[in-house]
């Protein structure tokens, strides 16, 4: 260990302060950067492959308002429509939802263990998913995957009754709901056949438990999946008609749109797409962060490649005396080499150690302010490992040609 | 500069990184920097100066506010008739952002448009230009008219042809099409509700505020209330704010005498019991009121400092490439030395390599800067199809090209220079 210190190294690096100091603190830079990003650009899309649950390639969405005089009736309508749609042809099944992963409209309603009243001594467990109202086909027309339980019987099913605030919610005795929700609810025990009570006071029995359903809007937290299902059908002016096709769904949204106008023009299309395409919409913005991240990182680790490249040309440039003094002197290429290469890694290592610290710092900061998970710590060093590697490379031309110096170089000065 | 065109041309491999290092730092921030210009540009030039818009605050003392979205910068419909009554100003006008039911028939699709109710002086104060026909008056104004003036665009996709004399529903009422305006769509949006959108929509129709409120339409302005909720049109409740405000007046004597006003319309308020708080008159000019509203999102500001921090990055880089560079030469500039160039001269061959390395980065730098301008017009953000690059910019990127290389080059140019003559001559036999 003590020959490494009787190495000319370090006084050469102290010879060159101000060079040696802009390299370490652009590897500790750019460590605590690309550190930071990577882990964005990894943590990001791993939510780009958020499961919905439900069966996307076979699926088309139609969202329409239609516009009718005050106090017209929505159900009638609804059926003509999902009459003309059930004509189309390539399509299988039709149904009408109020809710669709991805599909941004969210209903939030609270749930509790127990009804919610004065003097409980236990306070209730309480979770807020995501509700999803459907008519009898949209459990098979989504493709949904039960795990326990039974889909709805017929008779579950009633009317939302919108225009009556909403009176269907205070009538409906039936759930399905995610294995997420089931776990959230009742930790301890089995869930099929359990009660839960809308707002802590209409009690429903949960007759199924299906694997996955998102949620109509992500966030970051664990929460994706905190879904209900009730045997509601929607009934309001804007609804989202399903049709399950058994080829590709782009193919059916024009001829969809023309049944949905031959029933009446009195409506207007607030969506008219299949599900991958409602996907990639909904991601859009996250898929061109993750593309500006990526970006930058790549320039700022280019920026980084080829100054370590100059510093070190430089540095073997004015050495190249010295050199061929130690070659003359019996050293050979590969031990100068390896001397190059050994002092870019100490500059390197030490400045990207300081570096993974300020990617942990930077990360703290970042959590303040944004919706960013903790930097799990395996990243430091594969963030410290990817720098020295990077250095190296670096430093490898310059240094393979500062190494070859002819022995006679040393004679001439 | 011919030596340091060719010297560029020789060490090939070196010049190219440099460049590309100084392309990447000039097409980042010339990227950021740009949007950032186009934000904050005047939403309407030569006349910004002359418009204003008073601050009144009938909010009770207990309100809690939130501090985005601030209640008082909006009117009541009670003290903006007041304001619109008295005629203090030159022109003068409230109004508010829509969001209406289009139904152009029994056979044609309905749907959305984004426009806006506005009073009769609104077309004069903002020098709207129109295409055809005219804007209403006052008394249309004060009969509840129903009359609208549409855009060009709004009005060809209906018509297809003159819209003039035609009548369209719009929010289930008639409108009689008395003109139609031609382009006309000032950016940041500073007359509309600037606290939730600064870069809003073009207007596509605007019609009679008094009438709106008659038939209650939908308005998209955020309503902020407080007190007993009456029986009455919320639209016209004295404690419900939703209104926006602006007047002209065309000397700065007018703005104090106006102010004046304002304080003695707030001293009034404040004893006959309505305002609760101590007069405290505000009228804000146009630009002023856009600073204080912070319309560029603080994520641009950030943005646009990280560009430059990488910017900067990308010099200290050239620095080391350049310092690696000049020092190979150190002989030629020994020989140049001997032959009796001064050390200033040295140091001016190596800042013109580094002003033609900065054309060079900059117009390359301008490519990628171009490149980032598109992605970005393609989010899915509100300011998003304003984002473009005017000449300044242009100009700009070329003369951030220069200054930043020749920065970057000075002090391996300086160090460069340094050679002694007659020691360096032996070496570089």
């Amino acid at each position: 260990m003590t020959s490494l210190f009787q190495m000319p190294m370090l006084r050469a690096l102290s010879r060159h302060r101000i060079l040696s100091a802009l390299l370490f603190i652009q590897v500790a830079l750019t460590c605590a950067v690309v550190t930071n990003v990577l882990f964005l650009v990894i943590s990001r899309t791993h939510l780009l492959h958020q499961s919905s649950g439900i069966d996307e390639k076979h699926l088309a969405v139609i969202e329409s308002e239609r516009v009718m005089a005050p106090g017209t009736a929505m159900a009638p309508a609804i059926a003509s429509d999902l009459e003309a749609l059930r004509h189309v042809a390539g399509v299988t099944a039709v149904a009408v939802v109020d809710a669709l992963p991805f599909g941004h409209n969210d209903w939030v309603n609270g749930f509790t263990s127990d009804v919610v009243q004065q003097g409980n001594t236990r306070l209730p467990i309480e979770v807020e998913p995501s509700l999803f109202n459907g008519s009898p086909g949209a459990f098979d027309v989504l493709g949904l995957h039960l795990v326990r339980g039974a889909p709805f019987a017929p008779e579950d099913f009633q009317p939302l009754e919108a225009a009556h605030d909403y009176a269907g919610l205070k009538k409906v005795r039936a759930a399905i709901v995610t294995e997420a929700f089931a776990r959230r609810m009742f930790p301890a025990s089995d869930t099929l056949g359990r009660t839960i009570y809308l707002d802590g006071r209409s009690p429903i029995r949960i007759v199924g438990v299906v694997d996955h359903l998102a949620r109509p809007n992500l966030t970051v937290s664990d929460d994706n999946e905190l879904s209900v299902l009730l045997p509601l059908i929607p009934d309001t002016a804007k609804v989202l008609y399903l049709l399950k096709t058994a080829a590709e769904p782009d193919d059916v949204v024009a001829p969809a749109k023309a049944a949905l106008l031959g029933v009446s023009s009195q409506r207007i299309f607030h969506r008219a797409e299949s599900f991958p395409s409602l996907r990639t919409e909904y991601f859009r913005r996250d898929s061109s962060v993750i593309a500006i991240l990526a970006v930058t990182a790549a320039a700022l680790v280019f920026v980084n490649l080829v100054g370590v490249m100059g510093l070190v040309s430089f540095w073997v440039g004015r050495r190249t005396r010295q050199t061929g003094i130690r070659r003359a002197l019996g050293a050979t290429r590969g031990t100068i080499l390896a001397y190059f290469l050994l002092e870019n890694f100490v500059v390197v290592g030490a400045g990207a150690l300081v570096g993974a610290g300020c990617a942990l710092a930077v990360n703290r900061t970042l959590m303040t302010w944004f919706e960013v998970p903790h930097l799990p710590w395996l990243y430091l060093p594969a963030g410290w490992l990817t720098m020295i590697l990077i250095g190296q490379l670096a430093a490898l031309v310059p240094a393979t040609m500062g190494a070859s110096v002819a022995p006679s170089v040393a004679i001439r000065g | 500069m011919e030596i340091a065109v060719s010297s560029l041309w020789r060490n090939r491999l070196l010049s190219s990184l440099v460049i590309a290092v100084m392309a990447l730092g000039i097409g980042g921030s010339m990227t950021m920097l740009s949007v950032v210009h186009v934000l904050s540009g005047d939403p309407l030039p030569g006349r910004s100066k002359d418009l204003f818009t008073p601050y009144l605050n009938p909010l009770p003392l207990s309100y809690r506010n939130d501090r985005r979205m601030n209640p008082s910068d909006n009117l009541t419909w009670p003290d903006a008739w007041a304001l619109l009554s008295s005629r203090r100003a030159d022109l003068q006008a409230a109004m508010a952002g829509a969001h209406l039911l289009v139904t152009p028939g029994s056979s044609a699709q309905p749907f959305y448009a984004e426009g806006r109710f506005v009073t009769a002086d609104f077309f004069e104060m903002f020098a709207l230009p129109f295409f055809a026909g005219h804007s209403w008056g006052r008394a249309e104004d004060d009969a509840h008219a129903r009359v609208v003036v549409l855009s060009q665009r709004l009005a060809m996709r209906l018509f297809n042809g003159p819209a003039i004399g035609h009548s369209i529903r719009l929010g289930g009422v008639a409108f009689d099409i008395v003109g139609v305006a031609d382009h006309f769509d000032p950016q940041p949006k500073f007359y509309g509700d600037i606290a939730s959108h600064p870069f809003g929509e073009q207007d596509d129709f605007f019609l009679p505020l008094t009438t709106a409120i008659d038939r209650k339409l939908e308005a998209t302005s955020s309503f902020a209330s407080w007190g007993s909720k009456g029986a009455g049109n919320e639209m016209e409740s004295p404690g419900v704010t939703w209104l926006q405000f602006w007047i002209r007046l065309d000397s700065p004597q007018k703005a104090s005498s106006y102010k004046a006003y304002l304080d003695h319309y707030w001293a009034r308020q404040h004893t006959d019991g309505r305002f609760e708080r101590a007069p405290d008159a505000k009228l804000y000019g146009l630009n002023e009121w856009l600073a204080r509203k912070k319309v560029i999102p603080r994520d641009l500001t950030l943005q646009m400092a990280l560009a430059f921090a990488f910017l900067l990055v990308c010099m200290a880089n050239m620095t080391g490439l350049l310092f690696a560079k000049f020092s190979r030469k150190s002989g030629e500039v020994a020989v140049r030395r001997a032959l009796g160039a001064k050390r200033a001269d040295i140091v001016w061959q190596f800042s013109a390599e580094a002003v033609v390395i900065g054309l060079v980065g900059g117009a390359i730098g301008l490519a990628l800067a171009q490149l980032g301008l598109w992605t970005i017009r393609r989010q899915p953000d509100e300011y998003a199809h304003l984002v473009t690059m005017d000449g300044w910019m242009l100009l700009a990127t070329f003369v951030l090209g220069i200054v930043a290389s020749a920065l970057a080059a000075l002090v391996p140019a300086v160090r460069a220079s340094m050679v002694e003559p007659a020691l360096q001559v032996k070496v570089a036999e």
